[in-house]
């Protein structure tokens, strides 16, 4: 009867196994275990890859490289592997202030729980920042605090066992590391730390994803996430040249590896290779052509994005010591960097204290304008977005917004960025200067309040598409408010990994909605001497008018 | 009685309904779920009530069918990626007929009670709208596995540049190929 299984419907979703994480309720958290199935998390490095790093990173990359599943029992940890990760907490409270004050004073206020779009998107409370952290800080507490020590549980302690371990990889991968919790700690505690320490600690004893380390792998290698190599990549960008020279009747030849020239540009793999990227790489071609700017390329620092931060700060300083290896080797002045999220936050945050001071290059100051950065004084390295919102501010671009007219556009902060360097006016500037038709999304959904694409941090693999769906939930429901309200069809940010994920994002929610990034649509709007009449946009879309 | 105004005079139904839909969370999160009503911040809480309002109130009479119908895929949509099983993603639809029920129980006179024709009719609607919600979950499931063959094919592009990318959408028809989505191994 239909009324009875009604009833049985309503009381298996309460009283059985959480749908989320198999963990029963009604019970502690603390004991209530994890349960891995398809779709809730990424695949292991591949053997061939993990035995790479360990090569390479000795003591970075730990355990056996191996053929496993997290479905399985058993995950093959090294026989020590306890040791390995207490004694790898020890050593990081030690090395990391940060890290020690953060296990120590958070007086779980709250404030927290409800900010995280995991949480959000899967109403799961692990997923709560204030639990995510507690997962690491229990154990903390009982094996480095007196309390800890002598009472246990009662002392909000637990030891490091394998299902703890388990519980540290399916959380320590449901987070982006995108801080918004951290804007609304009263504490100013930034769980994203937390998180980069639960997978350092998770590394040491070989368990990790493929989705982050064999674009590493290929970075360390290569240059670049893709693995392109020399060739490929001057040849793809020399296609975008082409097609660049179709659309507007001008002929790019931009320089490689050009020793001498007075800036070196540096931008993700995945714009000159990764569609919608292509389009914001396009875009950059024709800005630097109108400006006539001395600049260069490099096949050897191909690669802006740093899949290091996902991993382990050492394998981040390596991977970041290629950019101002190479701009000292060109000897250029500074570097102007692409339109990334998490370069900017390794850049902004880390790259001066890891592989600086750089104190062979210049503090950046704009040649065409004349502007001196001094925001970037010790990085000498400076965003695209203030780059160009300067040029625009001195009147040296020549625009015709009306070439967007055929998009409506909104803007995507991206969390790198906004809250990891406070980049919120300059792309919005820009926009406002190419484009007519623009909305913000609702306010507390952008700049310091914006919500992740929910696949950062290297959490944009196919096998949890369902996870990244839910994870980005709250950013598309603000998308799909403007969609309803102001007919926006286009959705602007200023990061490579948006502008993939964003892409499947709306596919699924708002699939009326395209992706691009900011500078292609200042690439539509720049008139260039000697053009020929626009017909259609980068992508050969028809302009507005122009449609028959 | 009348259902509609059944609903209507009886309206802590409804409440009844949105608590227990949302009690298909998980337990420690549904508070958080259940407290922030800003429709932004808290986009399950929002479309869960704003979903079962919209078809209380059709059962009411005041709202369409169609424009309740709009709500409930938007929460589908939610529903449909969460891990739910297929039966447990539309479940709550069916918790409205114990809500009606248990308040139909308390009843003491055949005046403020529900009649058994108009029990069943109530009942056969309720059928009629789960039957559309099993299109609206479905189209939901497909969409995701479209989402992520797009987006693998978008990984495995040799020359991506515009024109490029046009000529294979033109050839499309001819350039899809089988792919076991569920076994396959993803990586760059």
């Amino acid at each position: 009867m239909a009324n009875l299984k009604a009833d049985q419907l309503g009381e298996s979703v309460v009283k059985e196994p959480s749908m989320m994480t198999g963990a029963v309720p009604a019970k502690d958290w603390m004991d209530t275990p994890v349960k891995f199935k398809p779709g809730n998390f990424c695949y292991p490095a591949k053997q061939n890859i993990h035995e790479y790093h360990q090569k390479s990173l000795s003591g970075v990359i730990g355990g056996t490289p191996r053929e496993f599943s997290y479905e399985d029992d058993d995950w093959k940890l090294p026989e020590n592997w306890q040791e390995i990760i207490l004694n790898g907490l020890k050593e990081r409270l030690g090395k990391f202030r940060s890290l020690k004050v953060f296990m120590d004073c958070c007086v779980r206020c709250g404030a927290c729980a409800d900010k995280c779009h995991f949480f959000l998107g899967t109403g799961d409370p692990k997923n709560m920042p204030v639990l995510r952290a507690e997962l690491m800080r229990s154990v903390y507490r009982n094996d480095f605090t007196t309390a800890g020590k002598i009472l246990g549980k009662l002392a909000g302690g637990r030891p490091m066992t394998v299902e703890v371990l388990k519980e540290w990889f399916m959380y320590y991968y449901q987070c982006t590391e995108c801080r918004r919790c951290s804007v609304f700690c009263p504490y100013g505690i930034d769980t994203a730390e937390v998180t980069m320490m639960g997978r350092e600690l998770l590394h040491l004893v070989g368990v990790n994803t493929n989705w982050i380390l064999e674009p590493a792998a290929n970075s360390n290698r290569t240059g670049n996430h893709m693995g392109l190599q020399p060739h490929t990549f001057k040849d793809n960008i020399g296609y975008l040249c082409d097609d660049i020279e179709e659309i507007t009747g001008i002929r790019i030849n931009p320089t490689f590896n050009r020793k001498g020239a007075e800036i070196l540009f540096i931008t993700p793999s995945a714009d000159v290779f990764a569609d919608p990227g292509i389009y914001t790489a396009m875009g950059y071609l024709l800005l630097f052509e109108h400006l006539g700017l001395d600049y260069t390329w490099s096949t050897y620092a191909s690669e802006g994005g740093n899949f290091g931060l996902f991993t382990n700060n050492e394998l981040m300083k390596k991977l970041n010591a290629k950019q101002y290896a190479e701009a000292k080797r060109l000897g250029v002045k500074w570097i102007l960097g692409g339109e990334c999220g998490h370069m900017w936050r390794v850049l902004h945050q880390y790259m001066d204290t890891m592989n600086g001071p750089a104190d062979f290059l210049e503090v950046p100051t704009s040649p065409i304008t004349g502007t001196r950065f001094d925001n970037a004084a010790t990085t000498k390295m400076i965003h695209i977005s203030e780059f160009t919102a300067d040029l625009i501010k001195n009147g040296k671009l020549k625009l015709d917004p009306s070439r967007n007219d055929h998009r409506t556009v909104t803007f995507h902060d991206s969390c790198n960025t906004s809250r990891g360097m406070g980049l919120l006016d300059e792309p919005r500037y820009v926009l406002k200067n190419v484009v007519n038709n623009f909305y913000e999304m609702p306010e507390n959904t952008i700049r310091e309040q914006t919500f992740c694409c929910g696949s950062g941090t290297g959490l944009n693999t196919g096998e949890i598409m369902e996870l990244r769906m839910r994870a980005g939930l709250p950013r598309a429901n603000a998308v799909k408010h403007v969609k309803e309200r102001y007919n926006v069809d286009t959705l602007s940010c200023v990061c490579a990994i948006d502008r993939a994920t964003l892409s499947a994002l709306m596919e699924y929610w708002n699939p009326e909605v395209g992706v691009c990034g900011v500078s292609e649509l200042v690439g539509n709007a720049l008139i260039m001497d000697g053009e020929k009449e626009r017909e259609t946009d980068l992508r050969f879309t028809p302009l507005a008018g122009m449609e028959g | 009685m009348q259902i509609s105004d059944f609903l209507q005079e009886n309206g802590e139904i409804q409440d009844r309904w949105i608590d227990r839909a949302l009690a298909t969370y998980p337990e420690g999160g549904v508070a958080a779920l259940k407290a922030q009503k800003d429709r932004f911040a808290n986009p399950i809480g929002y479309n869960i009530r704003h979903a079962l309002t919209s078809l209380y109130k059709h059962f009411c009479g005041t709202v369409e069918l169609e424009q309740a119908l709009v709500a409930l895929e938007d929460l589908i949509r939610i529903r449909a990626v969460q891990e739910f099983s297929p039966a447990d993603a539309v479940s709550f639809l069916f918790l409205l007929k114990n809500a009606v029920k248990e308040e139909n129980s308390t009843k003491k006179t055949a005046a403020e009670a529900l009649g058994l024709a108009e029990w069943l009719a109530f009942e056969q609607r309720i059928d009629e709208i789960a039957l559309r919600t099993f299109d609206m979950y479905m189209d939901s499931r497909e969409r995701v596995f479209k989402v992520r063959v797009n987006e693998l094919r978008r990984g495995t592009d040799n020359v991506v540049c515009p024109s490029a990318l046009m000529r294979r959408e033109d050839n499309k028809q001819t350039t899809v190929e089988p792919i076991n989505i569920h076994s396959s191994h993803e990586a760059r």
